[in-house]
C-alpha cells in the first residue's frame, strides 16, 4: 500500500516536472542550410564543397557568410572547436555559395563548412588526402531537411537537388509515397518505388532554378519515401520514420513521457507485487484449503482474484492518470489531447490486466512461493527490459539492418511481450517527434492493426485460460 | 442415510509406484463418528482430500451427502464442516475476520451472522481472543478457529483431519468433549487420528486402512475383540504345582500359561467360555483361587496387530 502511494506520488511528479509550461512558439531558425560534396569535373579527382541557404519560409538567402575551415586538432575559437580558417565566402543571389579548388589549396586536409551567423554550426566533411578513382556516372543527388516552422507537431519537407557536379536541377520533379506500414518499405531504399511506380499521381511540386523545394504543407509523423527526378537523373529518400515519438512541447508532454517510460516500468512492478503470491502464498501457507473446500467454485476463486488484483490496479491507475492530466493542464495553461489520455487509460488497463493474468497463471502454477516468485521476475524482466535487445538480436539474423526481413522481425518482435503490445497500442494516440528531456526513447515501429488486436487478444487469453486451468485441474487437484 | 461413500476411490500419484488409496469402498452412516485410523502414509489424508475436492481421484467415485465431489461439488460441500491437518491462516485477519470471511463463502445471511459468529466463538472458547490476529493464536486456538470455521454452516457433517494433533492435553480434552457435545446433536462426525486412545473413547465406529487398502470397518470393541489371541488372563492362586499349569496349557484356546510364583498368566482366544472354562478346570483341580483378572485388548493392541507393526 504504502510502495504503491509513493510509486502513484512518484509518477505524478515525474509528469509535472517534465511538463513545460505554457507554449511559447518554438524558434524558427533564420535560416536552413543544404550542405553538399560535389566533384566540379566528373574526370578529375577533386572533390568540392558547397552549400545553398535558404530562409524556412523558403527564401533564397544572399550575402550570407560561409567559412571553409580546416581540421587542424588545435583549439579554436571560444567554442574549443579545432578549426583553423580557410576563407569566408558570401552566398550569391540563388543562395549558393561554391568553395573550388581544394585539391590543389588544400591538400592532405579534412575541411568542413563553418555557418557564424547559425552559431558556428559545422557541416564536416571533405577530405583531400587521397585521390578518389574517376570516372563518376552523374548522378542526381538531393539533401534534404525535415522543417519545423514553428510548430514542432508538424513537419514539412524541404530539399535541394544536383547533379553529382554540383549543378542544381531545375524543374526536377518531386514525388511522395506515404509508405504504409514498415513491412512495405523497400530495400535497398534508393531502389524502392510505390507498387504502382513513381507515377504523376505521386507528383507534388517541382524545384526552382535553385535546384530548391519547399512543400507548402506539413506531414504527419510517418514513414515517406520521396523521389525527385530530372531527366536522366533521380534519387529517393525516406523522409520521416515509424517511430512514433512524443511531442515534447505543450501540455501533452509530462503524459506521453509517463505513458511512455512509467507506466510500462511501474505497472508490471506493482501487478508483480499484487499477483505473484495471489494462488502461491495461500497454498504454501495452507488458507488454499480452507478456502477450496467451502462451496465455492474454482473459477469464482480465480475470478476474484483477478478482480482484486486487477481492481488494486486500475483504481489508482486512474487517480494517476486523471491526477496526472490535471497537473499537466495546470502547469501548461491548456488541457491535454482527450485521445492521449483515454488512450493511455486503455492501454495501461490493458497492460494492467496482461500483467496480472500472467503472473497469476504462474503463481497457479508454481510449486512453491519461492519459485513463483523468481519466474515471476524472470518473466518481468524479460518482457519488461530485455525483449527490445531480443528483438534487435533477432531482427539482425532475419537480415541487414533495413533490410526487409529485419524490418518485418522487428515489426513483429514487439508482439510478443506485453509491453510491446501496450507501446503498439500506445503509439496509436502519441503524436510527434521522439525526444524528451534527457532521454531519448522511442515507441517500437507500428506493426499492422490486425496484429496488435490479435497479439494483444492473445495476452489476454492465453494467461487467463492457463491461469483457469491450473485452478480448475492442477491447484490442490494432482 | 448414507453420509459418506466412495466405490472403488483410487489416487495414484504422479510418479508415484504404488496407489496411495487402493480401490477404497467405504460407507459411513448418518450419526457415526467415524474414526479413521491407519499407520503415516496409509492413505488416509489422501482420502480426505479427496472428499472435499482437494485432490481429484485416479478412478472411483465419492459421494458426500449424496452428492458425487467431482460432479457436484458446490452441492457437497454446503454442509460439510472441515478442518484440514494443518490448517492456514491469513496473518492479517483477526479470528472473527476469518469467521466472516468464511461466512461470506459459504453464503450465510447477514443479519444472524453476528450472532451466530458471536456464539461459536463463545463455543470454541476463543470469544475473548476474536479481534486478535490469528498469527498470535496459539496452536489449539488456531485449531478451535478452524473447528469454529468447520460449524459456521451448522453442518451435518463434520470432517476432520487429525483435530488433535500437537495440542497439549488441556487442548486435546477440549477438543475431544466438543466431539462428543456436537456427535451428541446428531451430527455424523469422520475424524483421522493418530490418537488411538481417543479415537476408541469416542468413536462409534472406526475403519482401519493399510497400505491405502480399507482392511477392516467396525466398532473399536469389536475390532479389539477380533484379535483377541494377544489377550491375557491372570489368575493370583494361593499356590499351583506345574501339573496344573500342563493342564492348563491343554485347554483349547490356550496359547501360553506361565506361573510366576503364585500368579497364573494365561494368553490366548479368551473369550468369556474359555475363561469360564479354564477357573472350571482349576477349581476341579484343588487350586485355590484369591483373585482373577483379565486384561481387554486395545484398540492399539488390534491397530498393530491388524497392520502388522507398519509404521
Amino acid at each position: 500500500m504504502i510502495i504503491g502511494v509513493i510509486l502513484a506520488l512518484a509518477v505524478l511528479g515525474g509528469t509535472y516536472a517534465v511538463t513545460p509550461g505554457p507554449i511559447s512558439p518554438t524558434s524558427v531558425p533564420k535560416f536552413v542550410t543544404y550542405n553538399l560534396t560535389y566533384y566540379p569535373d566528373l574526370n578529375a579527382t577533386h572533390p568540392a564543397l558547397a552549400a545553398f541557404i535558404a530562409s524556412p519560409t523558403g527564401d533564397h538567402l544572399s550575402g550570407i557568410n560561409v567559412q571553409l575551415v580546416k581540421e587542424t586538432g588545435q583549439r579554436f575559437g571560444p567554442t574549443g572547436t579545432r578549426f583553423q580558417l580557410l576563407q569566408t565566402n558570401g552566398t550569391d543571389s540563388s543562395g549558393w555559395v561554391r568553395f573550388n579548388q581544394l585539391w590543389t589549396s588544400y591538400p592532405n586536409s579534412s575541411l568542413g563548412l563553418v555557418y557564424p551567423d547559425l552559431k558556428g554550426s559545422y557541416f564536416c566533411c571533405v577530405s583531400t588526402a587521397a585521390a578518389i578513382s574517376p570516372p563518376y556516372k552523374n548522378t542526381g543527388s538531393a539533401t534534404w531537411h525535415v522543417l519545423s516552422l514553428g510548430d514542432s507537431s508538424k513537419e514539412t519537407l524541404s530539399l535541394v537537388f544536383t547533379d553529382l557536379t554540383g549543378q542544381p536541377l531545375s524543374s526536377a520533379d518531386v514525388l511522395v509515397w506515404r509508405v504504409p506500414n514498415a513491412t512495405s518499405l523497400p530495400y535497398p531504399l534508393e531502389k524502392g518505388s510505390p507498387p504502382d511506380g513513381w507515377t504523376l499521381k505521386y507528383k507534388i511540386g517541382t524545384t526552382d532554378s535553385s535546384g530548391f523545394f519547399i512543400n507548402p504543407l506539413p506531414y504527419d509523423s510517418w514513414a515517406y519515401l520521396v523521389h525527385v527526378r530530372s531527366v536522366g537523373l533521380n534519387s529517393t529518400f525516406l523522409f520521416g520514420s515509424f517511430y512514433t515519438t512524443p511531442s515534447m512541447s505543450g501540455p501533452d508532454t509530462g503524459l506521453t513521457f509517463a505513458a511512455v517510460l512509467f507506466v510500462p516500468t511501474i505497472l508490471p512492478i506493482v501487478s508483480l507485487a499484487l499477483a505473484y503470491d495471489a494462488i502461491s502464498r495461500e497454498k504454501s501457507e495452507g488458507t488454499l484449503d480452507l478456502l477450496l473446500s467451502k462451496p465455492v467454485s474454482r473459477l469464482g476463486v480465480a475470478l476474484g482474484k483477478i478482480l482484486g488484483v486487477v481492481g488494486s490496479l486500475v483504481v489508482p491507475l486512474l487517480i494517476v492518470v486523471f491526477g496526472s492530466a490535471a497537473l499537466v493542464w495546470g502547469r501548461a495553461g491548456t488541457a491535454p489531447t482527450g485521445s492521449l489520455v483515454f488512450g493511455l487509460i486503455g492501454s495501461a488497463v490493458y497492460l494492467a490486466l496482461a500483467y496480472s493474468l500472467l503472473f497469476l497463471a504462474i503463481s497457479s502454477l508454481s510449486r512453491s512461493l519461492g519459485s513463483a516468485l523468481l519466474s515471476s521476475v524472470l518473466f518481468f524482466l524479460m518482457f519488461g527490459f530485455f525483449w527490445s535487445l531480443i528483438a534487435v538480436l533477432i531482427a539482425n539474423l532475419a537480415g541487414p539492418s533495413g533490410s526487409v526481413g529485419w524490418f518485418q522481425a522487428i515489426t513483429i518482435m514487439p508482439l510478443f511481450s506485453p509491453t510491446g503490445v501496450y507501446q503498439q497500442l500506445l503509439s496509436f494516440f502519441i503524436s510527434g517527434p521522439v525526444f524528451g528531456p534527457n532521454v531519448s526513447t522511442e515507441a517500437p515501429l507500428q506493426s499492422p492493426l490486425p496484429w496488435i488486436v490479435a497479439a494483444a487478444t492473445a495476452w489476454i487469453i492465453v494467461p487467463l485460460f492457463l491461469f483457469a486451468w491450473a485452478m480448475k485441474y492442477r491447484v490442490s487437484q494432482s | 442415510m448414507k453420509v459418506i461413500e466412495t466405490e472403488g476411490l483410487t489416487k495414484v500419484y504422479k510418479g508415484g509406484q504404488k496407489p496411495a488409496v487402493d480401490s477404497l469402498d467405504l460407507q459411513i452412516e448418518g450419526g457415526e463418528l467415524f474414526g479413521f485410523l491407519g499407520p503415516n502414509g496409509a492413505g488416509k489424508s489422501t482420502t480426505i482430500r479427496m472428499l472435499m475436492t482437494l485432490l481429484r481421484a485416479s478412478t472411483g467415485r465419492a459421494f458426500v451427502r449424496g452428492y458425487d465431489v467431482q460432479i457436484k461439488p458446490l452441492e457437497a460441500m454446503q454442509q460439510v464442516g472441515f478442518v484440514p491437518e494443518n490448517p492456514g491462516f491469513y496473518h492479517n485477519l483477526t479470528g472473527r475476520q476469518h469467521l466472516n470471511y468464511w461466512a461470506e463463502l459459504y453464503g450465510l445471511d447477514r443479519p444472524a451472522l453476528a450472532t451466530r459468529i458471536k456464539k461459536l466463538l463463545e463455543r470454541v472458547g476463543l470469544f475473548e481472543a476474536r479481534d486478535k490476529l490469528a498469527k498470535d493464536y496459539s496452536l489449539g486456538m488456531k485449531r478451535r478457529l478452524a473447528l469454529a470455521g468447520a460449524l459456521l454452516p451448522d453442518p451435518q457433517l463434520l470432517i476432520l483431519d487429525e483435530p488433535s494433533l500437537g495440542l497439549d492435553p488441556q487442548g486435546m480434552a477440549f477438543v475431544r468433549s466438543l466431539l462428543v457435545e456436537l456427535h451428541q446433536e446428531g451430527r455424523t462426525i469422520f475424524l483421522s487420528s493418530h490418537f488411538l486412545g481417543e479415537v476408541e473413547r469416542l468413536c462409534t465406529k472406526v475403519g482401519l486402512l493399510s497400505k491405502g487398502k480399507l482392511i477392516r470397518v467396525d466398532t473399536p470393541r469389536a475390532i479389539s475383540q477380533s484379535v483377541s489371541d494377544a489377550s491375557e488372563l491372570e489368575i493370583e492362586t494361593r499356590g499351583v504345582g506345574l501339573t496344573i499349569v500342563e493342564i492348563v496349557r491343554k485347554i483349547d484356546g490356550v496359547s501360553r500359561v506361565e506361573l510366576d510364583r503364585t500368579l497364573l498368566r494365561i494368553s490366548g482366544a479368551l473369550t468369556e467360555e474359555l475363561i469360564a472354562e479354564i477357573n472350571r478346570v482349576l477349581i476341579v483341580n484343588g487350586v485355590s483361587i484369591i483373585s482373577s483378572r483379565s486384561q481387554e485388548h486395545s484398540l492399539e493392541d488390534a491397530f498393530l496387530s491388524l497392520t502388522k507393526g507398519e509404521v
